[in-house]
């Protein structure tokens, strides 16, 4: 046993390893929710989800869930998903469009700020028994809310940096994903993938950027791939999805000639590990040689080098974003209960590329990123029997000090590594200290 | 003379149960190489993520499986290292509701339950299924497979053996 206290939590996370409790402990998980996802800003939709005043999605801020809103000025609002009157969820599709919100339960009705917009029957309230224009009364709306090139972002606290400060070096990820498309813009497109695992939120996290694990975890899809590879038809190109099962079969010495890149605030990101396939700016595929060129129309050779040129795999924006510019994939790791994490997986379309890069995006998700991906339910496999064997037990600390002292200053607000450091584990946690320790 | 004609179409109904009864057979006992064999080459194991999914160019889907990511996915559930499968999971196909839709073109719908256990757990899946199939010798490929999940757009955890 050990005497770590909720009043103590920094002690829970050392420079190179952290206590299991931080994995596996419900008062834990339920301080995240208050002083992660309850202050700094966290990602709850995209502008094109919401392009016209009366739509709305139901997001999550960490357990709390929310409405994301367009009102009739165009502005963004993201309120509680909850009536001020009696607590019961107003919004209970995924979204929608509607003049008002209005509770299933008594029929109180909202605008899409969030202000009481009226109630049945208001004769029964009376200035002795409710103030029915008390703000009290309206839905709790969050207090900031901002857009970053179309991808909105929340935060419950009233104040402290603003989004652009929040998001510092890890933007450049953000910028890229709207950069590669022709007409500068993207809309998330193809549905929603919903996954679970029986684990925790930051195990997903922290494996995001962890590049020694694909040569044991990923065995399997790489050894399938390489063989099929071996024995296809030459001359024929694969799929995405199947080159990058084969690329997470890289020596650790290449995985090491990549680096590993951590910003303040938690966010990190890692270089593109494989080459070849569509999307290969080296490659002469057809669709990709038509995309070249409205991006070249668009932005002149030099910047279209610049932009198709930046080659990274996942980028992470803390606590709960992972991008991948280079397939147009945006996934979200929910929190949902300690031992318990919903991830969802968006296809971003870029407006003004051939439909075929979008088509190649919606495929790579439905076979890297669905429930069925030979890649993914490796990982979730680990991650539900690492929690398992978090959950009691002798052993108290997981270690994360794989090249610890060895990174770099690079730029600014940066350190960077070779590819097999934990480096980028250790920029979360430290976030993670630095958030959980302010009561 | 009518009888005669019911008899012939009892007959190939039989004959195309008895092609999906197999298949069924072929995934509960795991011979995985065996089931994609049973797919002509541009064939096609289709899950949709949505009731009514018409594309899936366009929309996620849970499965879209074209013959080279079929062998991909089956050399991998081979492979000793799959960690999504240790302990293996142990499936039971049932299938019933077997109708045509279309006798030329040989599309077939049927009802599936699969039983799926697995590490102390048991999942049950119930689906909609279409087979387009196509005369191959004595028997049939399937050019496509699409399995309409009745809870095709839940949060899912993880899949391995195809329905």
């Amino acid at each position: 046993m050990t005497d770590l206290n909720l009043d103590h939590i920094e002690r829970l996370v050392e420079p190179g390893r952290v206590h299991r409790r931080v994995y596996t402990d419900p008062e834990i998980f339920d301080l995240e929710m208050d002083r992660i996802f309850g202050r700094i800003w966290v990602f709850v939709g995209h502008e094109s989800q919401i392009p016209r005043p009366g739509d709305w999605i139901r997001g999550r801020m960490g357990a709390r869930q929310v409405i994301v809103t367009r009102d009739e000025a165009g502005a963004l609002n993201v309120l509680d998903n909850r009536c001020s009157h009696r607590g019961m969820r107003i919004c209970l599709k995924d979204s929608g469009h509607s003049r008002r919100l209005v509770c299933p339960y008594h029929g109180w009705a909202f605008n899409h700020d969030g202000a009481l917009a009226g109630v049945p029957a208001p004769r029964g309230y009376t200035k002795k028994s409710t103030d029915l224009t008390d703000p009290a009364f309206a839905l709790k709306s969050a207090p900031r809310v901002d857009l970053y090139r179309g991808f909105i972002f929340a935060s419950m606290a009233p104040d402290g940096p603003g989004l652009v400060e929040f998001l510092g070096d890890i933007a450049a990820a953000l910028d890229n994903a709207v950069d590669r498309a022709p007409d500068g813009e993207v809309e998330f497109a193809g549905g929603v993938v919903r996954q679970e695992f029986a684990g925790n939120w930051k195990m997903h996290m922290e494996n995001a950027c962890d590049l020694v694990h694909p040569g044991y975890v990923h065995q399997s899809s790489v050894d399938a791939a390489r063989d099929h590879l071996r024995d296809a038809s030459p001359g024929s190109i694969p799929q995405q999805a199947i080159q990058m099962f084969n690329g997470n079969g890289i020596s650790l010495d290449e995985w090491d000639a990549l680096g590993v890149y951590g910003f303040e605030n938690g966010h990190c990101y890692m270089d593109g590990f494989y080459r070849g396939g569509m999307v290969d700016p080296a490659m002469a595929d057809p669709v990709f040689t038509r995309y070249r060129a409205l991006m070249v129309d668009r932005y002149g050779e030099d910047r279209t080098a610049e932009i198709l040129g930046r080659d990274t795999f996942n980028n992470l924006i803390y606590p709960n974003i992972s991008i991948n510019t280079r397939f147009q994939q945006f996934r979200v790791i929910q929190p949902v209960a300690v031992n318990r994490t919903h991830i969802y997986s968006y296809s971003m379309r870029l407006k003004g590329a051939p439909e075929e890069m979008f088509e190649m995006s919606v495929r790579f998700v439905s076979t890297a990123n669905s429930p069925s991906s030979p890649v993914s339910s490796d990982d979730f496999a680990i991650f539900e029997g690492a929690q398992a064997a978090l959950a009691n037990g002798d052993s108290e600390w997981l270690d994360f000090s794989r090249r610890l002292g060895d990174e770099q200053k690079t730029g600014k607000a940066a350190v960077r590594d070779s590819g097999t450091s934990e480096l980028p584990m250790r920029t979360q946690l430290n976030a993670w200290r630095n958030l959980m320790g302010v009561p | 003379m009518r009888n005669a004609g019911k008899i012939d179409d009892l007959l190939f109904i039989r004959e195309i149960e008895e092609f999906l009864f197999l298949e069924a057979r072929l995934l509960d006992g795991r011979d995985f190489q065996a089931w994609a064999d049973l797919f002509a080459d541009d064939g096609v194991y289709w899950v949709p993520m949505r009731e009514g999914q018409h594309d899936p160019l366009t929309e996620h889907s849970i499965f879209h499986d074209d013959k080279a990511m079929l062998d991909v996915r089956v050399r991998r559930l081979l492979h000793p290292e799959n960690y999504a499968q240790i302990p293996a999971s142990r499936t039971r196909h049932v299938i019933g509701n077997v109708v045509l839709d279309s006798k030329d073109l040989l599309h077939v719908r049927s009802n599936l339950v699969m039983f799926e256990y697995r590490q102390d757990a048991q999942r049950v899946f119930g689906a909609d299924v279409q087979h387009h199939l196509r005369r191959a010798g004595d028997g049939f490929r399937i050019v496509l497979k699409r399995v309409d999940l009745v809870n095709c757009d839940a949060v899912h955890g993880y899949m391995s053996v195809p329905f």
